[in-house]
Parts: C-alpha cells; sequence; structure tokens
C-alpha cells in the first residue's frame, strides 16, 4: 500500500507542479499558489508515506485523510461549474483538477475497499506456527498484507 | 518498531504489544485485531464507526466547501479592482433655463475622505455592521457563526452576516441577491478587494457608495440631506442614526417612519455600549437625545423632486445611449440639456403636497382615511413632447414609485373624448348630431357593478337627471356615460382601439364594451400625450422624453435629432370639434380640459391643454381604494392641475441645488 500511496503522491505533485508551471505559461490563468493545491494534497501524501516508515498506520492514515480532503475538494472545486454549466473539458486547469480528484478518490476507494473486504482468513495457530515467516528489521511479516485486512503493503 | 506480532508470539494478547504512538486504524487494523475475542472486536469495530465515521465526513465536507471555494476564488481573478475606487463623475443635467439640476449617475453623491469621517461614526458603523471589520480578510466566519446563533435565539433576522468589505463587493459588482452562487461571489470579490485595498480604503470607498435611504446615497449626501451638515459635524447620535438606517433605508429612513429610524439608532447606541464604545452615563444621555432632522418639508419636497429628475433623467440617458451604434456606457463628461422646468416642477411638487392635505381633511370628514392618497402630475409642450413637468409622487423621499410613468389605472369619463373623436371621424356624427341620454341596461357595458342602470351614477354628475334627446357637443361637455355608450357601441370598438393607437396610448385597449367607458387601464404620461392630438390639430406629439439634447465632453452633439411624427391621428377637423366641446369660458377665463371619474371613485383625472401644453393630473390611492363617496374629478384633479398651472408664470426663485451638493 505504502508504494501505491508513494505513486499517488508523486502523481499529485506533478500535477501540482503542472498546474503552477503551465497554466501561467499557456496563459489560463495567473501563476498562484491555488493552482499548485494539487502538489499541496500529494505533498502530504508523500508525508504520510514517509512517516509510515516508522509509524506505519500513522502514516497512512495522513495519507488517507489527504487523499479524502484531495477528492473532495476537487469534487468542490468542479460542482460549481457543472452546476452553471461551464464545465470546458478542453481547458488544462479543468484537466488538471479531474485528473487530481482521480487519483485522490482512486485512492480512497482503493484504501477503502481494502479495509473493508480484503481480510484474512482465519489461520489454526498451529499451522500459523509452521508457515510464519520470520521477523524482518521493520517488523512487518512477509505476506502479511496479502492475508491481513491492513491496506500496507 | 514493533507493531503486529506474527508468528510464534501470537497468542500474546495483542493490545499488550500495540505500540501507543501507532494505534489501530479504520484502515489498518493488522492482525492483532484478528486475535481480539469477537465481541472486543465488534466493539472496536463499532467504536471506530461512531467516532471515526463522522470525522471522515467532516473531513470530506470541509474539504468539499474548501473546493468550492477555490472555484469562486479563482473565477474573481478576473474582476477588476480598480472598479472600486472608480465613481463616476456622472452627466451634468441642466433645465430648460440652463439652471443645473445636478449629476445624472452619480446618485447625487457628496464624496467625502477618510478625515472626512468622524471617530464615533466609524465606531457606530462597527456596532452596527461589521463588529470584526478590522480583524477579518473580507469575510468573517465567526460574525457569520454569531449572527446565525443571535437570529436563531431571536427567531428572526437581527443581525446580518455581510462584512463591510462584502457589502461594498455587492455594489461594486452588482451582485444583489441572496442565492449561494452570488453570496460565494461576494465572498470571493471580498476577499480580493481586501487584498487590494487597506482598511481604511475600504472604510471610505463604502461610505461613498452606500444607501441611506430617502435617495441620500454616500455618507456626504446622507449628513448633508438629513442633517444640513457636513459628515465631519455629525453626532454620536446622528452617526448612530445613519448607521441604523443601513439595513433597510428605504423603511427606516426618518422622513419614511421616524419611530423606526429612531429604534434602530437605540439599538446601535447599545451595541456601540456593548462594545465598550460608550460608558452606562453616555449610552443613558444618548438614549434620552432627539436626533433632529433638520430639514423643512418644502426642502425635502424640492430635494426629493432634483432627485427624482435625476433618477429618470440618467434611466431616459442611459436607455438613449444604448441604442447608438456604439453604445455608451459611462456618463461621465456628458452635459444633458432637458425640457424640465425645475422652478416649476418643484412647485408643482408642492402645489401637489398642499392640495392633497385639503383632501386628507375632505376624506375625514367622509370617514376615509388619507394618509396614503397620492397625486401625480405631467406636463408636455404639444409640439414635442418634452416633458416641463412630471411628478410622479407626493413626497419622493417616502415613494420612489413613479405614478405618472410606472403606474396604469382605468381613465374612467377621461377617455371620452377619443370615443366621439372616433365617431366623428365616421363622417356619421357631428357635434351637433343628437344622442339619447335615456337609461341604459349597464349589462352591455360591464361597468363597475354588472346589473344596474347605467346612467343612475353618471360619473361627472351626482344629481343626474336623464336629458333625453340633446347634441353630442353637450353629451361629451356634460360627461354624459349613457349616450357615449350608445354612441361607441354605434361606431365600434375597432375604430376607438385604432384612435386612441394612433393618438400614442400604448396600454393595451380591452376587447370589452367598457373600454369605451374608459375601463381599459392607461399611465398617466400615455393619456397625456394622447391629449396633445387636440390642440396640435390631430397630429399627436412624439414619444415623450426629458432630453433635448446630449453633449459628450468635447462638446459634441450626440443626441439624435428629434424625429416629428406626421402621422395624423384624426383630422383636423375632428381635433378641432372635440377641441371646441372641451373648451369653455368662465368668469373671463377660457379653459380646455376633460375630467375623469372611474365609477367607484378610486381615481379622478383631469387634462387640459392650451396652445403650447398640454398636462394631465391624477389623484388616487396606490391601494386601489375610494378616495370616498362622490369623489370627482372636476372637483379633486382639476383644481389641482388649475393651482399648478397658474404657478407657470410665477417668478419665485426655484431652490437651488447648493453649491456644497454637488458632487
Amino acid at each position: 500500500m505504502r508504494i501505491f500511496t508513494l505513486i499517488c503522491s508523486l502523481l499529485l505533485i506533478a500535477l501540482g507542479a503542472v498546474g503552477y508551471y503551465g497554466w501561467g505559461v499557456e496563459g489560463e490563468g495567473p501563476r498562484t499558489l491555488v493552482s499548485a493545491i494539487p502538489g499541496g494534497f500529494g505533498l502530504l501524501m508523500l508525508i504520510g508515506v514517509i512517516l509510515a516508515l516508522p509509524l506505519r498506520r500513522t502514516g497512512l492514515q495522513l495519507a488517507f485523510l489527504a487523499a479524502v480532503a484531495g477528492g473532495f475538494s476537487g469534487l468542490g472545486r468542479l460542482t460549481p461549474s457543472y452546476l452553471k454549466e461551464t464545465l470546458d473539458w478542453q481547458s488544462h486547469p479543468m484537466n488538471l483538477i479531474v485528473a487530481m480528484a482521480a487519483i485522490c478518490l482512486g485512492y480512497v476507494l482503493v484504501a477503502g475497499f481494502r479495509c473493508l473486504f480484503v481480510r484474512s482468513k482465519p489461520v489454526p495457530a498451529k499451522a500459523k506456527e509452521e508457515e510464519a515467516p520470520p521477523f524482518k528489521a521493520n517488523g512487518e511479516a512477509e505476506g502479511e498484507s496479502e492475508a491481513g485486512n491492513s491496506i500496507d503493503a | 518498531m514493533n507493531e503486529t506480532p506474527t508468528g510464534p508470539d501470537l497468542s500474546k494478547s495483542a493490545e499488550a504489544i500495540v505500540d501507543p504512538a501507532d494505534p489501530p486504524s479504520i484502515i489498518d487494523e493488522g492482525t492483532a485485531s484478528r486475535n481480539r475475542p469477537l465481541w472486543r472486536r465488534l466493539l472496536v469495530g463499532f467504536l471506530k464507526v461512531i467516532f471515526l465515521t463522522p470525522f471522515y465526513l467532516l473531513i470530506a465536507l470541509v474539504a468539499f466547501g474548501g473546493g468550492v471555494g477555490w472555484h469562486y476564488f479563482e473565477a474573481s481573478a478576473d474582476i477588476d479592482l480598480t472598479a472600486v475606487d472608480r465613481l463616476e463623475v456622472g452627466a451634468l443635467v441642466r433645465d430648460v433655463h440652463g439652471r443645473e439640476i445636478g449629476r445624472a449617475g452619480t446618485m447625487s453623491r457628496l464624496l467625502i475622505t477618510r478625515e472626512d469621517i468622524p471617530p464615533h461614526f466609524v465606531d457606530a458603523l462597527i456596532a452596527a455592521e461589521d463588529q470584526r471589520f478590522f480583524l477579518h480578510p473580507g469575510f468573517d466566519p465567526v460574525g457569520s457563526v454569531r449572527a446565525a446563533w443571535v437570529n436563531y435565539r431571536a427567531d428572526s433576522i437581527r443581525e446580518g452576516a455581510s462584512t463591510l468589505t462584502q457589502q461594498l463587493a455587492r455594489d461594486v459588482y452588482k451582485l444583489a441577491g441572496k442565492d449561494a452562487d452570488r453570496k460565494l461571489s461576494e465572498v470571493a470579490a471580498a476577499v480580493r478587494i481586501e487584498e487590494h485595498y487597506t482598511k481604511d480604503e475600504i472604510l471610505v470607498h463604502y461610505l461613498n457608495r452606500i444607501y441611506f435611504g430617502s435617495g441620500f446615497y454616500g455618507l456626504g449626501s446622507a449628513a448633508r440631506g438629513f442633517f444640513g451638515k457636513t459628515a465631519q459635524e455629525l453626532t454620536v447620535d446622528e452617526s448612530a442614526l445613519l448607521c441604523g438606517l443601513i439595513p433597510s433605508p428605504s423603511r427606516y429612513s426618518p422622513l419614511v417612519s421616524e419611530a423606526l429610524a429612531l429604534e434602530n439608532r437605540n439599538q446601535t447606541l447599545r451595541r456601540m455600549h456593548q462594545i465598550g464604545k460608550l460608558t452606562d452615563s453616555q449610552l443613558a444621555s444618548l438614549l434620552e437625545t432627539e436626533s433632529i432632522v433638520a430639514k423643512s418639508r418644502e426642502h425635502l419636497i424640492n430635494r426629493g423632486q432634483v432627485n427624482y429628475l435625476l433618477a429618470r433623467v440618467e434611466r431616459e440617458l442611459r436607455a438613449s445611449l444604448a441604442t447608438r451604434p456604439v453604445p455608451i456606457k459611462s456618463l461621465d463628461g456628458l452635459v444633458v440639456e432637458t425640457s424640465i422646468d425645475l422652478e416649476m416642477q418643484q412647485n408643482a411638487a408642492r402645489s401637489i403636497d398642499r392640495h392633497l392635505e385639503e383632501v386628507v381633511k375632505r376624506a375625514a370628514t367622509a370617514g376615509t382615511p388619507g394618509d396614503d392618497l397620492e397625486a401625480a402630475f405631467v406636463m408636455m409642450e404639444n409640439r414635442t413632447g418634452r416633458i416641463v413637468v412630471s411628478v410622479g409622487s407626493r413626497d419622493f423621499h417616502k415613494s420612489e414609485y413613479d405614478r405618472a410613468v410606472e403606474m396604469t389605472r382605468p381613465p374612467g369619463s377621461a377617455l371620452f373624448p377619443f370615443v366621439y373623436a372616433a365617431a366623428f371621424e365616421t363622417g356619421a356624427f357631428t357635434p351637433d348630431t343628437p344622442v339619447f341620454d335615456a337609461p341604459f341596461d349597464n349589462r352591455e357595458m360591464g361597468i363597475g357593478s354588472v346589473g344596474g342602470i347605467l346612467g343612475e351614477w353618471s360619473a361627472e354628475n351626482p344629481g343626474n337627471r336623464w336629458e333625453g334627446r340633446i347634441t353630442a357637443a353637450k353629451a361629451l361637455r356634460l360627461s354624459k356615460n349613457s349616450p357615449t355608450a350608445r354612441l361607441g357601441l354605434q361606431v365600434g370598438l375597432g375604430p376607438v382601439r385604432e384612435l386612441v393607437a394612433a393618438a400614442g396610448i400604448q396600454s393595451p385597449f380591452e376587447d370589452a364594451p367598457g373600454s369605451l367607458l374608459g375601463k381599459s387601464e392607461v399611465n398617466l404620461t400615455e393619456i397625456t400625450l394622447g391629449y396633445t392630438v387636440f390642440p396640435n390639430g390631430g397630429t399627436r406629439a412624439p414619444l415623450p422624453g426629458m432630453i433635448r439634447e446630449v453633449r459628450d465632453a468635447s462638446g459634441k452633439l450626440i443626441s439624435p435629432p428629434l424625429e416629428l411624427k406626421p402621422d395624423p391621428a384624426m383630422s383636423g377637423a375632428t381635433a378641432s370639434a372635440v377641441s371646441a366641446c372641451l373648451t369653455a369660458t368662465s368668469g373671463g377665463v377660457t379653459q380646455s380640459g376633460k375630467s375623469g371619474t372611474t365609477p367607484a371613485f378610486t381615481d379622478a383625472w383631469y387634462f387640459g391643454f392650451d396652445d403650447e401644453y398640454t398636462w394631465g393630473t391624477w389623484v388616487g390611492r396606490d391601494s386601489f381604494t375610494p378616495l370616498f363617496p362622490l369623489a370627482f374629478g372636476s372637483e379633486f384633479a382639476k383644481p389641482l392641475a388649475a393651482a399648478i398651472v397658474a404657478e407657470r408664470t410665477s417668478t419665485s426663485p426655484a431652490v437651488p441645488v447648493a453649491a456644497s451638493e454637488k458632487p
């Protein structure tokens, strides 16, 4: 899950950079920090990934919160335009916001799905003792993510 | 850091080895939870759902709101922030004698600077409108919550949540309305304004723009208009009174309701006390102080007419400029010459006020309330249709409703001349043609109550008697209903409708016999225009207006030449015949005109004309209720018109617009 989180965060940071440096260059809007907002969410998720190295669940929780915030702020950004029927799918800012919302909400869905539905089968204690892999340095057991209900990969 | 034990130690209690700094989360329960007893897992799951779901929902909601704000903030990037300090200089408006009436397009503002605003006025304004003005960034979440709470507790709207900057943004960018889109645009614009201007600048721009009621825009104009002072000279109680007007200036103006103005002043004073701007003793003293609105009624009426004329000229000017090949949007620098006689306009307004005082007394003796009586008067040049006088209400400060233009009412018997003109135009009738004055079944006309005998209540003759066979001229002069109904039905609705339209009366002429007796509603200005056909030999004047010519800042004439419309509404012979019927000499004075009364005595009219001008008068109530029984136009509208027209030759000086009041 951390790899997936890392990929999403990097994608968002890239979107923020394109927003900040691209819109102004193309004359579609002023170069303001507002256009770098996707990058802000990506940065938060990246911090979550980094934090997850020592504090796995806390870090991923932070990344999840950032994704919720990014996804719903993207929806909020698009909703007035949709209601006023001024959505312009050809404009780059609009595409970037849609991409941001899609990445964040996709992450939320994947994480939520894993939390709710990907549960490990109960393993008999005896069999587990036999099959249990040795501890790794960071305390994470190999194959746990597949077997457990954690979103942590 | 060990988190989730696996392998041989699984038999240990999971929570005992979970790092307290890394508790299980909704997204990562880990294997530790799997090893808990079922009841414990269920309990933990339940608690997570109870506590974390609202938390995530809250985050999602806040994020969504932030996204919406992002949209509006981005959208506001295009607004023109220089518009905030760009008040129009407006167009100079002169009357027919070249006297300056004022400036159209500026709302007669008297611009002030920061130094002109006394500190106690700022205190009063902050207390009344925006207590966190110097703290917030354009919008005030704290103030909004507080206002919502106060309004919830009071179960009514006691406090608004708009900051001064939001109100300024609303005024500058015309963001009136209460829908969410406008409100959010207003907040975004307010934030932009706060980024661009200092608080003091915002304060000055706000006070130069805000409406204080009774036609006074801006603090300078309000201080001058209400108290005869400059803004600097305002006292604490006067400042509180003005700030108390802001939420609903048209209702709270002291010229409309002294009680409401005082109530709001006291509320503002109490708020000043609450935020520590007044001591207990100061509050007690100020609550006892009487805020005197210094102006005399005559001055207010005169000032009101200036404001009315400027507003009307601005409307006409903007409409005219918009039709140019290259529309002109700004009125700055234009010079407008009008046909208005300012002196006569102000005299007419004062005459109406005096006359209605008399009518109120008459109404009181008839047991009818008279406090809502209104009147309107229009006078125009016969040849050009240019308006010389147009009074739309008794007191413009109390009511800005223009009854000369916006109101339509049934003209009653004032329409009869057009019916007779249509009859004469057929060639089958002349003024000497005998008509029959005898009872007539009203079911054919549908006037007033549907039943009854038409003529029993002959509108201009309370003691009606049937005259039998009389001439058409006499029937018109005496305003006889039954012969007019018979004549009109013989001529038919079609010819009468065509003649009325050709005379310039554009309001719909209902396809019902009652229209022959003035049941179809018209407005005062258009029917006055219609009456110009009689002195004009059958040709009506062009559509009425006040503007004679407009020049730009370089002196170049930019208004189109007046187009005289020669299409006659009737023949010269018919016009002369009707004019003759309407002309009578009494006491050596020759008068031409026709009064009008509606069946329920709701409207009293009079229309008169001479070689140069045509004028029309209306007296009635906005509520459509009767003036009082037997209130005929000949008794209530005609004398008023006579009084106004008699002052046409008066040489009394008009009350000038003070130089200090000029923007």
